[in-house]
């Protein structure tokens, strides 16, 4: 009797304690599972962030296809501070600027706007894409926006996946390898109707006519000069650069829950970094112009020491001469560049007759100085502090757009021009 | 007789009882292995996720020493820092900075001219040796040191110079 109580006993202690030490084991084994799956997702993410930072750095395209072992969807937050890639079991920021359409392959490459003294670049992180463009209109206007589209995306040539361009006339599409064939074949067509043709995964549609408003077009974006619209979308959008551009094609017209277009959020987004990487450039840029501006101060206090030591002869006067052109022109400095300019220039010259007369006893660079003084670095750094001024907003109506893309223009000018005179 | 069957009794209640003891030390053993095990699994991925975490900090400076080296905020285009940008950088608000390359981190430079260091500022430019940009006082950091060169627009001379970039833990 005791013997079969024990046997009983034996029996459900032993099934207690195997169920106990199974539903143990197996939650651990869950977690670790999951832990191994999440840590291998913020790794495939982690090496996704470096490979877009490499080629941000260097411009060298990379192919990245890893994100084929991440079973959940990747989706990414721009409008973020800081903006963010989101994946199944958490998220990570990312500092790099990049256009990013999450797919499981991708190619990496680079984009960036010169403006001489400054660089806006990106890393563009897109699947295969096809730009599909219709211009209803082939004035020279529509070709120049279709070829500053097409450059933004020439250095995907070659790599798989890449991005090639294409044509659509009513529901005929005709696919190009790059901008140049693309271009070829335009100037032998006459006229477009607007795309009904039906689009594949990967093809993005461009329209570009002078008569794009809100409700259009029923696919893509839709481009005339200064603006952007998006199908399904009543806001419009002002563009500055080709890179606004392509931030909304790429985003394009799908929809997210609360009904925000991808290529809405992408534009906000590259809107956002462009000014906070402007602001800091320009103003940077304003403050080195002004320290610039102390370099001159500096030879004027020269130059009045110079002539203090110096006996009553032709020279001290040249020296007191150029010292007063030199505080003169400083005045004007902050106000009137032209006439900073224009008192430089004539410090110069008495600069030309000192060493005419054989007395010259500043320092050997002076000259260069001057030639960048006279150049009107006042009106370069009075440009730089007006875009740091307009660059502070994220964003940019028309006017400030417009008045932003003037003076980025001018300032490009400026500094080619500064350049050339060797004064950078 | 009796005496013999409750001797009998006794022993095999006994038996039974050190039967059950034998269990409960075997199960209370077997419990310990694998809780053993599991400390030992979760040290080692705590122990894993401390050396990434590490590894990570280690690659965030590296990244943002990259990022400096070639940013035209504080470069020429022939990536050689430039005094005034530097000057004119001191000047900006460390959140300015943050917006484009994140929080906690620090940057310092200082050109190695043998003079006692000197901090550059709007006021004391060129007369001035080292350059600070979001540094607090914050001893926890981890950084790397390069030797960078550094461009004098004033003396149109280029220095040497030491690049110290950290992030703050």
């Amino acid at each position: 009797m005791t013997t079969s109580l024990f046997d009983l006993f034996k029996i459900i202690f032993g099934i207690i304690a195997s169920i106990m030490i199974l539903i143990f084991v197996l939650r651990y084994a869950g977690d670790f599972k999951s832990f191994q799956e999440t840590s291998q997702e913020i790794k495939i993410v982690d090496n996704f962030k470096k490979a877009a930072e490499d080629v941000y750095l260097t411009g060298d395209p990379q192919t990245f296809y890893d994100f084929s072992r991440i079973k959940s969807n990747l989706s990414f937050s721009g409008l973020e501070d800081p903006p963010k890639i989101y994946f199944k079991s958490g998220n990570t920021p990312i500092f790099t600027p990049i256009l990013f359409s999450p797919s499981k392959e991708l190619l990496i490459t680079k984009a960036f706007l010169n403006y001489g003294w400054w660089d806006f670049a990106t890393a563009v992180a897109v699947p295969q894409t096809v730009i599909i463009f219709t211009p209803l209109e082939l004035g020279q206007e529509n070709l120049d926006i279709m070829k500053s589209i097409t450059d933004i995306f020439q250095s995907s040539i070659g790599y798989s996946p890449n991005i090639s361009f294409g044509l659509c006339n009513g529901r005929d599409i005709e696919i190009f390898s790059d901008g140049f064939e693309l271009t070829n074949s335009l100037s032998q067509q006459n006229r477009f109707e607007k795309c009904t043709a039906r689009l594949q995964d990967g093809f993005k549609l461009v329209t570009i006519s002078a008569n794009c408003d809100a409700g259009f077009v029923t696919k893509g974006v839709c481009i005339r000069p200064s603006h952007t619209f998006i199908a399904g979308s009543q806001s419009q959008y002002v563009y500055k650069d080709p890179l606004d551009l392509a931030f909304l094609i790429i985003g394009n017209d799908k929809k997210d829950v609360f009904g925000v277009t991808e290529g809405e959020k992408l534009y906000k987004y590259k809107n956002k970094i462009y000014s906070q990487s402007l602001f800091i450039a320009a103003k940077i840029q304003a403050e080195r112009l002004s320290l610039i501006s102390f370099e001159l101060e500096k030879i004027k206090t020269e130059t009045e020491k110079l002539a203090s030591e110096l006996e009553e002869t032709e020279c001290r006067g040249i020296y007191n001469e150029i010292s007063n052109q030199i505080y003169i022109s400083l005045s004007y400095l902050t106000n009137n560049a032209d006439s900073a300019k224009e008192n430089t220039e004539e410090a110069k010259k008495l600069y030309d007759e000192i060493k005419s007369k054989n007395c010259i006893r500043l320092p050997s660079d002076i000259e260069n100085k001057f030639t960048c003084a006279a150049f009107g670095f006042a009106e370069f750094r009075s440009v730089s502090e007006k875009i740091s001024a307009l660059a502070k907003q994220d964003y940019f109506d028309a006017v400030v757009a417009d008045e932003l893309k003037q003076n980025l223009e001018l300032s490009k000018q400026l500094y080619q021009q500064y350049k050339n005179m060797g004064c950078d | 007789m009796p005496d013999q069957t409750l001797y009998n009794n006794c022993r095999s209640e006994m038996k039974g009882q050190g039967n059950i003891v034998e269990y409960a030390l075997l199960v209370f053993f077997i419990v310990i292995i694998i809780f053993v095990l599991i400390v030992f699994i979760t040290g080692f991925q705590l122990f894993q996720i401390d050396t990434e975490a590490q590894k990570q900090s280690l690659d965030r400076t590296l990244s943002l020493s990259k990022q400096f080296m070639v940013s035209g905020y504080f470069t020429n285009k022939d990536s050689v820092f430039d005094d005034a940008k530097l000057t004119a950088a001191t000047g900006l608000a460390c959140s300015d900075f943050e917006k484009t390359f994140g929080s906690s981190w620090f940057l310092e430079v200082r050109t190695l001219d043998n003079k006692s260091q000197k901090e550059c500022s709007m006021e004391n430019y060129p007369d001035c040796n080292y350059w600070k940009i979001c540094v607090k006082n914050n001893p926890k950091n981890i950084s790397y040191i390069f030797p960078v060169n550094v461009f004098s627009k004033t003396d149109d001379m280029v220095s040497l110079a030491s690049l110290k970039v950290g992030i703050y833990r």
